[in-house]
């Protein structure tokens, strides 16, 4: 009885806008959703999914001099946690307490303590570009592209334990099941290449981080949405090759009855959104094997173009080429790229708990250079305007020492630092401030969600109207409370 | 689950349960009037009963079946949402209410049987009176769901149609069509009291494409005849209209005659399955255009306009862009910010840059019906962009411009500055653009970026370029500076004075808090510091003020003074304190009266102030004086107690 009335009442949850457009719109093998019926079979919905709320695609009037309206994003993702202290944000006193044992109230892995050790930090600060924004050696390169940089000092995250962080961070939620920013993001605004996934993630060589793809799930959205993971060496797209034997006219009539089938499975089902996905999953699948090769084939860039991103070097080989690949996937039209520097456990990502020098000269070592290569690279394109850069990881580090003995550094949720470049963002401006000691966002402080605001904002999205009715409910990214982007970083 | 499943189907068959409360639920229409008519008679009774005791008895019966009566009908009312087929938010209200209602009526019945005092009858007639205002609503939204949401709003007038549920759909539309200086507050500009055949532009609209009016008509016969009972509000027979979601089911592509939407409108009228249930048969006008409309493959784009109820511009304008989008090829869409906007007045993005239709000169002129919208073209890394672009038709609001990794040299720029006059960014990266490609696009009165990397235009045609033309950025590309000569193998030095301990020493870092001493030197008191001369490598010169004795200036790697400068002279007046330099040159100290005045000038013998030092922290007060010294540059300057 309760199903049948379910049935009966709850259309606004049986089907969804999207999943609506994928039964009814016929042609399930050329349908890459809203690049098809583009953004205007969505403006037409006068309505949400749920018959009641407006357009979540109605965003703010753009006025004319946002030249730069950002169509792409890549998100370089220091999993693990950098320290903020260690990196980007210039603490002068900090140095002369290396040593000391303050009182510092602390939260990280370790729990709760009321201070400790200090542990200066151990990088020299100096002043580049014409902000004269204070960057620690760690990141000489970066230092020197500052004035196309915001950063965000104050940022604080919900969780100090990595797998609910960094669900936070990619999700805006700290439970499993949520959409990903990317699926946001390509929900939003669309596909602009049906050859290519719209949202590809780049894995570090030592591994996946904690909770592998639930960092780039589509959550309770259609599961074109989700991340596809291509790797810079070998097979770009693991599982993507034609069986040998098989032939390209094989593959296509196979392809061809599958669907057919398929298509006859999902007309009974017709709340199922997944069917008309899967459709469309074994057809960008089919398109990627063409284009999939050509997109990752690096060798066909220039030799200059290679040692700018340090592909000469074993140090930056592996972290430039998926920052080389990502400029190449935005200019074949991919909304969405997240590279993670470090993966696996321990030293294999940032989160330095033993010694702190060791861990970040490494992690800095591979990814400073290919960094400021990718925004010299896009902004000499003219990409880079067209193109937001987000840096930063699932929190930062504390300044103080997790142990007796040692460099090493607790997890932060606190305070910490996180940068935005290119795509509409004012270059060369910090805000926010953490306090003298880098250990606790005191001035400006922006939640996880505001940098989710902020990117959703650059990109022409309005973050307290994109929604995805789901469970009753019409989610957003930015959660029910909503959120306000971070005005002063918006050029 | 299967067996229970089972079970309950069983005990249907059986007792034909289901088919009971179906037919008890059918009688809602009937036994809700019990109720209204017995609420007007208690209200009455109610009132009587006040001056004359002896209609109480009969005050006590009608209340009594007044509550009894709305139980029912509540009662009925459930089962018959439960298996009608109906649905919905409204269906929802109109249940809660009446269940309010019913409750209200049945405290109303049991306190006027039971309840005696003054008290009682408060609360009695309390009751009473929230029960009648609450079904007085209950019976308002069941009206909705029976007759449509705005069956009384529609012919209300302005002023009460908001109170009484949605507004015409008609008129909602005309009015969002209205330029956005007339959106004034409703009573002051009624909307037009028309219905959409009286308006003369859909009258004087051109006539639309077959196919375009088969689904009008169609749509139009549909939502006369079928979307009472195939609509959010009610859903019979689990089948919606008013949304295309509903359609696929009914539909038979293959064999259009077969489809189950054409076959019941096609039944003769007395079966029982014929469809609409009553009255007269579909149209056959409309029966025809739903015939033809599924034969052509039953293209669900333009129903969807149509059911979205989307005004006749905006269709004409989807209708427009469809076709231009057709004939180019290129992928069109509007820009995201503007999906809150009408879809005729949203600007629009063009792109061939992934897509299987190679642009050419017919495909860009093509775009003429929609040119004046285009805000954002992209032809990057298409091969025959050159001969594409002399079709471009003007574009007067054009911004964005991406011609990179294409065949267009300077001749195509200059054609594309003359049919885009508002460009403001335009990327050419490697192309065969030279300097001559220079000179329309300085013309550009909007332009802001100009991206030339990797073209065969000079350093000197650029910056010639930027001076005639400031505020716009053109790069023709950028270089890394190369990080690692901030790195280690550059110590920083520190020049570091502290008159407590009564010296001055050179010290270079060779780690974080490990200097080694370069330079050092015995002082009393310490006026004035400066790293002066020679600033690379390891070794420079200092300039020091030692109290009253004479400045300084020592070489640190030899550790000889390589010039005295005069004793500062107090005269008492400003500046307080002044010293002539071997050049000729005077330096003065300076009274500080804000922290902007300088603190320390060299003024050269015809009065130009060759340097001048602002930082007061550098020259005053006691304690410990640091000078950072990196590379070339003298990068930071602090001070310690």
């Amino acid at each position: 009885m309760k199903n049948g009335n379910d049935r009966e009442r709850g259309r606004g949850c049986r089907m969804s806008r999207r999943e609506l457009l994928w039964e009814s719109a016929g042609g399930f093998g050329a349908v890459a959703l809203t690049g098809m019926l583009g953004s205007e079979f969505l403006a037409g919905q006068a309505l949400a999914a749920s018959g009641a709320a407006p357009n979540p695609l109605a965003g703010r009037p753009i006025t004319p001099r946002a030249l730069g309206r950002a169509k792409h994003v890549i998100f370089l993702f220091m999993y693990g946690g950098p320290s903020q202290v260690d990196t980007f944000d210039h603490k002068p006193d900090l140095y002369a307490l290396d040593g000391k044992t303050i009182d510092v109230p602390t939260f990280g892995r370790q729990g709760k303590r009321a201070g400790g050790r200090v542990v200066g930090p151990k990088w020299r600060f100096r002043p580049y570009g014409e902000c004269g924004k204070y960057v620690s050696d760690l990141f000489p390169h970066v230092g020197t592209q500052v004035d196309k940089i915001a950063f965000l000092h104050s940022m604080y995250a919900e969780s100090p334990i990595h797998g609910s962080a960094i669900l936070n961070m990619n999700c805006g939620r700290l439970i499993s099941g949520h959409p990903s920013l990317g699926s946001w993001v390509n929900y939003g605004l669309g596909t602009i290449n049906d050859d290519l996934p719209g949202y590809v993630v780049m894995l570090d060589e030592s591994g996946g981080p904690i909770s592998g793809a639930k960092n780039w799930t589509n959550g309770y959205m259609p599961a074109s949405l989700q991340g596809v993971q291509i790797r810079t060496e070998g097979t770009p797209i693991l599982g993507l090759e034609r069986p040998e034997g098989i032939s390209d006219a094989a593959q296509r009539a196979l392809l061809d009855h599958l669907a057919e089938e398929n298509r006859l499975h999902a007309a009974s089902r017709a709340g199922n959104g997944e069917l008309g996905a899967r459709i469309e999953q074994f057809e960008l699948a089919y398109r990627m094997q063409s284009t999939a090769p050509e997109a990752v084939d690096l060798a066909s860039e220039d030799e200059a173009t290679r040692a700018l991103y340090g592909l000469d070097r074993e140090e930056t080989r592996r972290f430039g080429a998926k920052c080389l690949l990502a400029r190449r996937l935005v200019e074949r039209g991919v909304r969405f790229i997240q590279i993670y520097s470090g993966g696996g456990h321990n030293d294999d990502n940032w989160d330095a708990h033993g010694d702190l020098v060791f861990n970040h000269t490494r992690h800095a070592g591979r990814t400073d250079r290919p960094i400021a290569a990718l925004l010299v690279d896009l902004e000499r394109r003219g990409l880079l305007d067209e193109t937001l850069v987000v840096w930063g990881g699932e929190f930062g580090r504390q300044p103080t020492a997790e142990y007796d003995k040692g460099t090493g550094r607790d997890h932060n949720s606190w305070g910490f630092t996180m940068w935005l470049a290119g795509g509409g963002i004012k270059g060369g401006t910090s805000v926010g401030q953490t306090d003298e000691l880098g250990s606790k966002a005191v001035v400006d402080r922006f939640h996880v969600k505001r940098l989710h605001a902020t990117i959703l904002h650059l990109l022409g999205l309005d973050p307290n109207g994109l929604t995805y009715f789901f469970n009753g409910l019409d989610q957003k990214l930015v959660g029910v409370e909503g959120a306000e982007p971070i005005h002063e970083v918006l050029a | 689950m299967i067996e229970g499943a089972q079970e309950g189907e069983l005990a249907t068959q059986v007792f034909g349960t289901d088919q009971w409360l179906e037919f008890v639920g059918h009688l809602h229409p009937l036994v809700l009037h019990m109720p209204i008519g017995l609420l007007a008679a208690s209200l009455l009774l109610e009132f009587v009963s006040l001056f004359s005791r002896g209609t109480i008895p009969a005050r006590r019966v009608v209340h009594a079946a007044f509550g009894l009566s709305a139980v029912v009908a509540a009662v009925t009312g459930w089962l018959l949402a439960d298996t009608g087929g109906y649905g919905s938010s409204l269906v929802d209200e109109h249940r809660n209410l009446a269940i309010v209602a019913a409750v209200l009526g049945v405290i109303v019945a049991l306190v006027d049987l039971f309840g005696r005092d003054g008290t009682a009858a408060f609360a009695r007639r309390l009751a009473l009176f929230a029960c009648a205002a609450t079904l007085t609503l209950a019976g308002h939204s069941g009206g909705m769901i029976t007759h449509g949401r705005t069956f009384l709003s529609a012919v209300a007038p302005p002023e009460l149609a908001p109170w009484l549920g949605e507004e015409p759909k008609e008129r909602r539309r005309k009015r969002a069509v209205l330029p956005p200086t007339s959106s004034e507050p409703e009573s002051l500009e009624p909307a037009p009291e028309r219905t959409p055949e009286e308006t003369p532009e859909e009258t004087a609209a051109p006539a639309p494409s077959p196919e375009v009016s088969d689904v009008a008509i169609l749509v139009e016969a549909f939502r006369a005849r079928c979307f009472e009972c195939h609509q959010e509000d009610k859903v019979k027979g689990d089948l919606r209209l008013d949304v295309v979601s509903g359609w696929p089911d009914q539909l038979d592509l293959e064999s259009p005659e077969d489809s189950e939407m054409l076959y019941r409108v096609l039944l003769p009228r007395d079966d029982a399955d014929a469809m609409p249930p009553k009255g007269d048969a579909l149209d056959p006008g409309a029966i025809d255009a739903l015939r033809r409309w599924i034969e052509s493959g039953a293209p669900m784009d333009e129903l969807e306009r149509q059911l979205s109820g989307a005004s006749e511009d905006e269709q004409q304008a989807a209708a427009d862009l469809d076709d231009v989008r057709a004939m180019t090829g290129a992928r069109i869409a509007s820009i995201a910010a503007d999906l809150g906007l009408p879809s005729a007045s949203r600007r629009l993005d063009v792109s061939w840059r992934h897509v299987d239709v190679a642009p050419d000169a017919t495909r860009l002129a093509a775009l003429g019906p929609v040119a004046s919208r285009v805000v954002d073209l992209d032809l990057a890394g298409r091969s025959n962009a050159a001969a594409a672009l002399a079709g471009l038709p003007p574009m007067e609001v054009l911004e964005r411009l991406h011609l990179e990794r294409t065949d267009v040299d300077s001749e195509a720029v200059e054609a594309v500055c003359r049919a885009a006059p508002a460009l403001r960014y335009v990327n050419v990266h490697s192309t065969e653009v030279c300097g001559a490609a220079l000179e329309p696009l300085a013309e550009l009165e909007h332009l802001e970026r100009l991206v030339l990397f990797d073209t065969r235009v000079t350093a000197d045609e650029v910056d010639s370029f930027e001076a005639s033309r400031p505020g716009v950025r053109a790069t023709l590309g950028a270089a890394l500076m190369d990080g690692s000569a901030f790195g280690s193998d550059q110590p920083r030095r520190i020049l570091a004075a502290d008159p407590d301990e009564g010296r001055v020493a050179l010290l270079r870092e060779i780690a974080i808090g490990k200097p080694e001493v370069l330079w050092e030197r015995p002082i009393e008191g310490l006026d004035a510091m400066e790293w002066r001369g020679d600033t690379s490598g390891g070794h420079g010169r200092v300039l020091l003020a030692e109290g009253d004795g004479p400045a300084v200036v020592v070489d640190t790697a030899t550790d000889t003074v390589v010039e005295t400068l005069d004793a500062f002279e107090d005269d008492g007046t400003a500046p307080v304190a002044r010293a002539t330099l071997a050049s000729g040159h005077r330096v003065e100290a300076r009274p500080c009266q804000a922290p902007d005045d300088p603190q320390l000038v060299e003024v050269q013998p015809d009065g130009d102030i060759e340097w001048a030092f602002h930082d007061p922290k550098r020259f005053r007060g006691d304690g410990a004086r640091f000078i950072l010294l990196d590379g070339d540059d003298v990068l930071s300057l602090r001070r310690q107690r």
